[in-house]
């Protein structure tokens, strides 16, 4: 066997040129490569009994392979067919590939710089902070203002000490920190059993943490305030 | 010279300014040898060139091709199988203008009679001449093995060489195939029909 063939580009026109199917520009430049290729030389040489019997045989072997159902239009059609099918296939293939590149972009400083600016303004722009409490709708009133001035209970004077307490414990309350405000409003309480709207914020707290049982308890104590919508509220 | 209708087993290496120089000095073996390496060469052009003609024709086209390349060597610089080549296609040019003949293409019906040409004689292959494995195969076995080795080809290459046969040509199976694959260059095209080729020969080996 001879050596690989010389030119490779020139080599592979060998197949139209045993078919006779080469333009005369080309036939003559693969004659050309043929003269210096002893790799073309042998392949065609060899090929030649071959080529032969294609052309001397043709209508023979046309005939007895269309009688099995091979043909060029048939052959023709699947192929066809098959070509629709696969584009059919290719949209689906050319979205995953889309999303593949997106991904691959994604690395790249010139897709994820401006993707990364749009996503911390998108950021920032959300509300931040712990969210609302869910059981707030249920109040039937606002959550402030509320009355600084405590009722005065049949007990008399509220000492400093349980309206600093309250005091400390309705900021908590406001915001939103209801275990802390619980805390506070509790110590409120004991140094002021007497005042209603003390057990009332204490009531909400509970409520707003979902302890039902000191809520009820601390809003029933709430109820015998002589403040009538105080006492709406608490109901 | 050469004896008509014998092939010479091509050589892998061949130095064909080397042998120049040495012709042009005179030397005997290397005018046969150069002779002889031409012969082989000129002598499957013209078979595909003037498929169908007689040993004897093509013979003689190729002997006077020779001569009319030693006469003129002394003008031959180098590479003395490109100068013989040229004087080839021009002594086929002639033969052919001569004969007036319509060169008988592969998809031509033998039973159409719409390209009037002479008679010509059954195409001059051998199996004696050629010692390519194919070449050793009887004509009617030869038959059977390219029809089952049709049979086995993958759909692009079956369809490709029954175009081939029903007389579809070469441009427009392109254009056929450039319908299935929009994005095939034409490099691409003849790529793969010279994968078909080689599938093809493959096929008809494994069969043997």
């Amino acid at each position: 066997m001879t050596s690989d063939c010389t030119n490779k580009e020139i080599g592979r026109l060998i197949t139209l040129y045993e078919l006779d199917q080469l333009s005369e520009k080309d036939r003559r430049r693969f004659e050309e490569h043929l003269l210096a290729c002893p790799h073309c030389l042998q392949e065609l040489q060899e090929m030649l009994p071959l080529i032969s019997t294609m052309r001397d045989s043709r209508v023979e072997i046309r005939q007895t392979l269309a009688g099995e159902g091979m043909s060029f239009a048939e052959e023709e059609e699947a192929l066809l067919e098959k070509s629709r099918d696969r584009a059919g296939e290719s949209l689906i293939e050319s979205f995953y590939g889309m999303i593949k590149r997106l991904l691959t972009d994604v690395r790249r400083p010139v897709v994820w710089a401006p993707a990364a600016v749009v996503a911390l303004i998108l950021i920032f722009m959300l509300p931040w902070g712990p969210s609302p409490n869910p059981y707030l709708p249920y109040l039937d009133y606002s959550k402030a203002p509320y009355s600084r001035v405590a009722f005065r209970g049949p007990a008399g004077q509220i000492t400093e000490e349980a309206k600093e307490a309250f005091d400390t414990g309705i900021s908590e309350y406001l915001r939103d920190n209801y275990d802390l405000a619980i805390q506070h409003l509790k110590r409120a309480v004991q140094r002021a059993p007497e005042e209603s709207q003390y057990w009332f914020y204490l009531g909400v707290s509970h409520y707003l943490t979902r302890h039902s049982g000191p809520a009820i308890e601390a809003l029933n104590r709430a109820l015998s305030t002589p403040d009538e919508s105080l006492r709406a509220k608490a109901r | 010279m050469l004896s008509a209708g014998a092939l010479l087993p091509i050589e892998p290496d061949f130095d064909w300014n080397d042998l120049l120089l040495k012709v042009k000095d005179g030397q005997t073996e290397a005018r046969n040898a150069l002779c002889q390496a031409l012969s082989v060469r000129l002598r499957l052009i013209a078979q595909y060139r003037l498929w169908g003609w007689s040993q004897h024709e093509l013979e003689d086209l190729v002997q006077e091709s020779l001569v009319t390349l030693l006469q003129k060597l002394p003008q031959v610089k180098s590479n003395p199988q490109m100068y013989a080549g040229e004087i080839l296609r021009h002594k086929i040019g002639d033969a052919l203008r001569r004969r007036k003949m319509i060169k008988v293409p592969l998809q031509t019906d033998p039973a159409d009679d719409s390209h009037p040409r002479e008679a010509v004689p059954a195409p001059a292959i051998h199996p004696e001449e050629n010692d390519g494995f194919i070449a050793r195969i009887e004509a009617r076995d030869r038959v059977d093995l390219v029809k089952t080795a049709i049979r086995n080809l993958s759909p692009f290459c079956r369809a490709f060489f029954l175009g081939i046969l029903e007389g579809q040509s070469a441009q427009e199976l392109w254009r056929l195939f450039k319908r299935l694959e929009p994005g095939w260059q034409r490099s691409a095209f003849d790529k793969r029909i010279f994968d078909c080729r080689k599938r093809l020969k493959q096929l008809i080996q494994d069969q043997i």
